[in-house]
């Protein structure tokens, strides 16, 4: 408890809380914007965070990725294109109240359904973390070897249908991180001779490259086939009444369950738990009718869930130092620039910075409520903001985001390299999430391989391995997590030819 | 066919043979025999790299191919690379402020935009605030060129 108060005197002295504001504030604004996100809105604001502490730093992260969930349902609800794809769900009854004229009321709905989902994660975050993380304590480098291969698993579950694309995509990252000297020797790998790439890939460099500079590459083409719609005008944001909830407080908190739950999951993330909270608020809603023509309920579900998945989602972060989405992967290569080392240690380590971090994130989502007030107007400016300008200026951050991290200009090419190199990926149909799971486990996953060498000894494999339930337990769960796409389609196949 | 497939596929199979010859080079460091070959766990991966690249052109050798309308290269999208690559080539020769200021001005430019006159401003102010921010409250020093 100590711990918290003091992490809530730290996060709530001017400069950590000024971050975490204009945090919140960035993460709406660029959030609002159609096609970015939350990834590459924290891939831009990462140059910024260099010279700072590294609690002002994740202060501003997570609020670039709060507020950047809030923002994404704006631009749903305002030009029924959602600025991040967790929004697509707020859109259905979104857009048609912003149509009958009760834009600010639907954005009021979002707003209130976001901040109550975040701050039930934050306290499922404060609670499960810190006691996963001792039971992660016993783990050695078998265990450890468990772990990370059951985090690697999710590059399954991000990989979308093509689960051969994702695969290979989550290969590529692998060996992206193998590039440098080994962790156990001086020899120089996949260098090709040039003595700059001996210290590694940087990640931040990379993580930059393929997703914010390969968004500005496959823009400059698909922004002349896809229709801007037109935004309707919003001049007050119109929160709800206590009393309007009455009938509907079992559907935010069944929803906020939904998104932590889904969250904690690897590889599901915010979209998946929107539709997932949406799908049940259908089923089991008295005004189930009334949905897509402009039902409060259906904004509750897909907003209190997308912004609960922010609390879930840090909880195999901190407490494993396994990324479930690229942005938590996104937040332990801020961790490693800062150095932090992520893992099963990191909260014994540096217990001060993960309790501030569980404090920023309420902190942000509180913060959500002043800052969509004094955004809702210039949304209507904001939203016809000229794309190519932006473009632009966000190719400028990127570079600076590269060039920045180790003032190196080695990075500013991997970035255009890597940029270049993910928007022809993507063009081919990979996903780009595995590329920086890949990444950011790639070191450490090797690392507990050469342990597991070392320790084992002249044990035989199986003889090793059965030595430790618990990392039975975790290979049981990495089995059953990559069978699970083969079992779901079985049970289609029987459901099937049962109807037939 | 799908062609995409089948030449990414083609593709990693030959980045696989490429990186498998910079695994075969002897390790320096090996002082013991249970010492850990450096080159063990990246081989392994390069072979996945290979079967993986093997497996998804031969997948796409049965799959149909599938046209998008937006084609992957087009006289804009090599436009807004070659200005990547030369704002890399000459980000620390000219300096931050010229070659960003080149740089957004022709990213915006080829992406369509022709007021010239708002465009130059919008991407004056961006780079002077960016450069402004971190020079002053930042601290991080940006590359200063011969230019300025």
């Amino acid at each position: 408890m100590d711990m918290i108060f003091s992490a809530f005197a730290e996060v709530l002295s001017p400069i950590p809380l000024l971050m975490n504001l204009m945090g919140v504030m960035v993460g709406m604004i660029i959030g609002a914007l159609p096609g970015l996100g939350s990834v590459v809105a924290i891939s831009i604001c990462l140059p910024f965070t260099f010279g700072m502490q590294p609690l002002q730093a994740m202060a501003l992260l997570l609020g670039v990725y709060c507020g950047s969930n809030c923002g994404g349902s704006v631009a749903a609800v305002l030009i029924n294109t959602p600025g991040t794809p967790q929004a697509a769900a707020t859109s259905i009854d979104g857009y048609p109240m912003a149509r009958m004229g009760k834009g600010g009321e639907a954005i009021g709905w979002a707003l209130a359904s976001s901040i109550f989902g975040g701050l039930f994660s934050c306290a499922v975050l404060v609670v499960a973390a810190p006691t996963v993380a001792s039971f992660a304590l016993q783990f050695g480098p078998l265990e450890t070897f468990g772990l990370i291969l059951m985090g690697l698993t999710c590059i399954s579950s991000v990989s979308g249908k093509n689960q051969l694309k994702g695969l290979t995509a989550g290969v590529i990252g692998l060996l992206l991180a193998c590039v440098g000297m080994s962790p156990f020797t001086a020899d120089a790998r996949f260098t090709f001779g040039f003595y700059a790439l001996d210290g590694g890939m940087d990640t931040v460099a990379v993580i930059v490259g393929v997703f914010a500079i390969s968004e500005v590459i496959d823009r400059s083409e698909r922004m002349l086939h896809e229709a801007q719609g037109s935004a309707l005008k919003v001049d007050k944001l119109k929160l709800p009444h206590i009393s309007a909830y009455k009938s509907r407080m079992w559907n935010l908190i069944k929803s906020s369950i939904i998104g932590t739950f889904v969250g904690i999951l690897p590889g599901t993330g915010a979209t998946t738990a929107a539709f997932i909270a949406y799908g049940e608020a259908k089923r089991s809603s008295p005004r189930s009718d009334k949905f897509g023509t402009g039902e409060p309920d259906s904004i509750i579900a897909a907003e209190s869930s997308n912004n609960a998945v922010t609390g879930g989602a840090l909880v195999p972060s901190l407490a494993l130092g396994i990324p479930g989405d690229p942005v938590t992967a996104i937040m332990l290569a801020t961790f490693i620039l800062h150095g932090i080392t992520p893992g099963v240690r990191l909260m014994v380590d540096n217990p001060g910075i993960v309790y501030g971090i569980f404090v920023a994130l309420a902190v942000a989502n509180v913060l959500m409520w002043p800052c969509c007030c004094a955004t809702t107007r210039i949304f209507n400016v904001l939203l016809k903001t000229p794309e190519p300008i932006l473009m632009g200026l966000i190719t400028v951050l990127c570079v600076l985001g590269s060039y920045g991290s180790r003032g190196n200009i080695n990075d500013v090419a991997v970035t255009i390299g890597a940029g270049i190199v993910a928007y022809l990926l993507r063009r081919c149909g990979f996903p780009m999430p595995p590329v920086v799971i890949g990444l950011v486990l790639g070191q450490q996953f090797e690392m507990s391989i050469g342990q597991m060498t070392l320790y084992k000894a002249d044990l035989g494999w199986w003889e090793y391995i059965s030595q430790s339930p618990i990392a039975l337990c975790l290979f049981a769960v990495t089995a059953l997590i990559l069978c699970m796409p083969l079992l779901r389609r079985l049970g289609k196949r029987s459901k099937t030819s049962v109807g037939a | 066919m799908k062609k995409q497939d089948v030449i990414s596929g083609a593709l990693l199979v030959a980045l696989s043979a490429l990186l498998y010859t910079q695994t075969s080079t002897p390790s320096s460091d090996m002082m013991f025999e249970d010492d850990i070959d450096p080159m063990k766990y990246p081989r392994m991966l390069v072979y996945l790299l290979g079967v993986l690249g093997l497996m998804l052109a031969g997948k796409g050798l049965i799959l149909k191919e599938v046209v998008s309308e937006i084609p992957i290269f087009s006289r804009r999208t090599v436009g807004i690379i070659a200005v990547l690559l030369i704002y890399a080539g000459i980000f620390t020769t000219v300096g931050f402020f010229v070659s960003s200021l080149l740089a957004s001005f022709a990213v915006a430019f080829i992406m369509g935009w022709r007021r010239l006159f708002v465009l130059a401003a919008s991407c004056v102010m961006a780079v002077v605030v960016i450069w402004l921010l971190f020079t002053y409250i930042l601290r991080i020093p940006l590359p200063v060129g011969t230019l300025f």
